[in-house]
């Protein structure tokens, strides 16, 4: 009997981390208001008002959009596969939510050392890259699906942004892994603060890398080519609409959360602040941060923080630059990002060879 | 409308053609008084209102033979070269938008605000501005608009020649625009490019100074402007050409404004013109705008309403040049190609048949078009000729 309600009870609260904290319902809640975020910011930035008057400030802009979105008609072009054509949101949408269960938020096992995410093994962080080049697939199948010259050429762009940005992106993540000697997200994320002060500057490069591959990777400003509505009319998202289109969207918005939070976990320190400051009054802080239930709240707003600030670089990108076209984009890649990656990566083992 | 035929991302083929909204304008234009029509020429654009509507004021006064104040002139030219900053820093916003630079687009269409604003000042209107009455111009202006005048241009050439160096400086939009919709100089001419296209591609065409009317031959005669010249020959010339054409209107109405001519804004012109047949030009900012007007009853007696008229907006002489500017570009260069000629549909496009009943849009053929009009006219005769 005591077992029985034991296992439900514990089963209760594993629903509940994976349902409302730090699961699903908080991503999609980190979502939206990241996306009025980045569209405030990207306003502000242009000297529009930008989201008024849903909510505060139009806070609740994304979510009455999302909302005006699943109420709409849902339509299928004839030529379309439709079942695939109806199962790419989805597979988008569950691809993007499981990436979050990875980001090391608050503490989850505490019989551990550290914060962890929901999930959380021994190279994870593979998985993970696995995961965001799936998505990145599924675009182009939504592209292909959708039997549109236009979701065909955005998903043959979408292709080319992945052979581009891919490889930078994962030679960006070795870096940490490397200093770390690890392939398990949480356990970087918690060595970094372990290392010595001037390896800020071995990840400052790869972290610039990463920033410019994530630009990449959720085709925003300069690298829009895949759904550029001047050029190709929403590529590939064009036949979707409805409940489809809201679906993606949220998808997109959920990526955005993860990219940001990567790079906060993997190059940032994730949910640790003040612990870095080398006080006895701040070491016993973090201490009873890390036993404490309060410190659940502390390393939410820490990497809530930390997040806005990468998004603030990003939505600051965004607004700096006009589109490129998808040639110059494969030529910048081949011709300078992918070779700077590599170069910094041998300089990394040399130095620490060196050492 | 354009059909582009490509082959991955590169364009092998392109066709124009033309069409899709018949407004009928010349047609209801026939049936206005004079007067009537200044107002329904300022509609053909939004954008060029000023250009029709002062065009169509000049056709009738060049078809009644009459000369109009050189306060008129002044104040007519001055309208016409803020329409142009207001035309090309839309045009400069567009192009920014195309190339997804979208900052720079919203930067550039709040700095038109204040044109706009300086329009409104002195006609009374933002986009449909009638400033031109036949004989004249309806408004005059006094110092402290002058003066409110002068501000505005220092704070518009501030803005210019800002969006000049983004324009030049900015890599990712230069790289958009430079070797772009290549339209070589022969091929300008021959196709007959007008307005900044074809001076963007080193073709020295331009109303204003080839055959200046009202003050702008007061302008070529003080010999301080020259027409705004780029041997680039693409969309980056073009660009160029534009920003430079900006700086250049703005210097011109300065120098209107220190030389406006005191006197009367409007001469009494009788209703009833007698009949003639004139062809006034006018270089609008996308390039020569004609208005061919017929006036007089058509039996040989004055007539308040116009016999004919004729428009032939800029856009559709560049529309020809654009099939050889798209072949061998990329795809994603066909949207700023295609915004470098600045075309505007509006005063463009020609027919396509919308059925009210059951809302299908059906696509004639010319010849069609052409058999269908001719049974018409013989069936319902109009006029003697």
């Amino acid at each position: 009997m005591q077992s029985i309600i034991g296992l439900t009870l514990n089963l209760l609260i594993q629903s509940f981390w994976i349902l409302v904290f730090p699961g699903i319902f908080f991503i999609t809640f980190l979502a939206l208001l990241w996306e009025w975020v980045d569209r405030k910011i990207y306003a502000r930035l242009q000297n529009r008002m930008g989201p008024l008057h849903t909510g505060w400030r139009g806070i609740l802009q994304p979510l009455m959009d999302f909302f005006k979105l699943l109420g709409k008609e849902d339509l299928t072009p004839e030529k379309a596969d439709k079942r695939s054509f109806a199962a790419v949101p989805i597979v988008m949408l569950v691809l993007s939510l499981l990436l979050t269960m990875f980001l090391p938020i608050v503490d989850m096992d505490p019989s551990l050392q550290g914060v962890q995410g929901i999930l959380s093994f021994d190279g994870d962080l593979i998985l993970v890259l696995f995961i965001s080049t799936l998505i990145a697939f599924t675009i182009i199948l939504a592209g292909f699906f959708s039997s549109n010259p236009f979701g065909q050429t955005g998903a043959a762009r979408t292709g080319m942004l992945l052979i581009s940005f891919e490889i930078p992106l994962i030679l960006s993540i070795v870096t940490p892994a490397i200093l770390t000697r690890s392939l398990r997200i949480s356990t970087i994320m918690y060595q970094l603060g372990s290392l010595p002060f001037w390896s800020i500057l071995l990840l400052s490069g790869p972290l610039v890398i990463f920033l410019i591959a994530t630009q990449a990777e959720l085709e925003r400003i300069p690298f829009d080519v895949s759904h550029a509505e001047t050029e190709i009319v929403h590529g590939w998202q064009v036949e979707f609409s409805g409940k489809k289109l809201a679906m993606i969207h949220m998808a997109e918005d959920i990526l955005l959360v993860s990219s940001v939070g990567l790079a906060v976990t993997l190059f940032l320190g994730g949910p640790y602040l003040l612990e870095y400051i080398p006080l006895p009054v701040f070491q016993s802080f973090g201490t009873y941060m890390a036993t404490s239930w309060i410190g659940w709240i502390y390393y939410t707003l820490v990497f809530m923080f930390k997040s806005v600030l990468v998004l603030l670089i990003l939505s600051n990108v965004r607004t700096l630059f006009a589109r490129w076209r998808i040639d110059q984009i494969v030529h910048a890649a081949w011709r300078y990002i992918v070779p700077l990656s590599l170069a910094w990566l041998v300089l990394i083992q040399f130095i620490l060879g060196g050492i | 409308m354009f059909k582009l035929t490509i082959e991955g991302e590169k364009i092998i083929d392109a066709e124009v053609n033309i069409g899709y909204n018949h407004r009928g304008i010349e047609k209801i234009a026939e049936g206005n008084t004079h007067l009537q029509n200044l107002y329904l020429m300022a509609r053909i654009c939004g954008i060029c209102s000023a250009t029709h509507n002062g065009n169509y004021a000049q056709a009738v006064e060049f078809a009644a033979e009459v000369e109009i104040p050189e306060r008129a002139k002044f104040l007519r030219t001055i309208v016409w070269e803020l329409e142009r900053i207001h035309s090309h820093l839309l045009w400069l916003g567009v192009a920014f938008h195309e190339v997804g630079f979208d900052t720079a687009f919203m930067y550039s269409w709040r700095d038109r605000e204040v044109v706009m604003d300086m329009l409104e000042d002195i006609s009374g209107n933002r986009v449909n501005y009638d400033y031109n009455t036949i004989g004249g111009v309806r408004r005059d202006v006094n110092s402290a608009l002058i003066e409110r005048m002068r501000k505005g241009l220092d704070k518009l050439e501030e803005r210019t020649l800002y969006y000049r160096d983004v324009a030049i400086h900015e890599k990712t939009f230069w790289n958009r625009v430079d070797g772009v919709g290549l339209l070589p100089t022969a091929l300008a001419r021959s196709h007959g490019a007008v307005g900044p296209t074809a001076r963007g591609s080193n073709v020295p065409i331009d109303v204003r100074f080839n055959d200046p009317t009202q003050a702008y031959v007061n302008i070529v005669d003080s010999g301080e402007f020259e027409m705004v010249l780029s041997d680039r020959c693409d969309v980056a010339g073009r660009s160029i050409v534009r920003v430079q054409e900006t700086l250049e209107t703005i210097r011109m109405i300065r120098w209107m404004l220190d030389n406006l001519p005191d006197g009367p804004i409007r001469e009494r012109v009788r209703p009833h013109v007698q009949p003639n047949e004139v062809l006034a030009r006018y270089e609008a900012p996308r390039g020569e705008c004609v208005h061919y007007l017929i006036t007089g009853d058509g039996a040989g007696k004055p007539s308040d309403k116009p016999y004919r008229i004729k428009v032939r907006a800029p856009t559709h002489a560049n529309w020809v040049s654009m099939s050889e500017c798209l072949r061998g570009n990329h795809l994603a260069d066909a949207p700023i190609i295609l915004a470098a000629i600045d075309p505007c549909f509006s005063c463009t496009d020609r027919v396509v048949l919308v059925d009210a009943e059951d809302q299908t849009i059906k696509l004639v053929p010319l010849d069609q078009m052409r058999n269908q009009a001719n049974k018409w006219y013989s069936e319902n005769p109009r006029r003697v000729i």
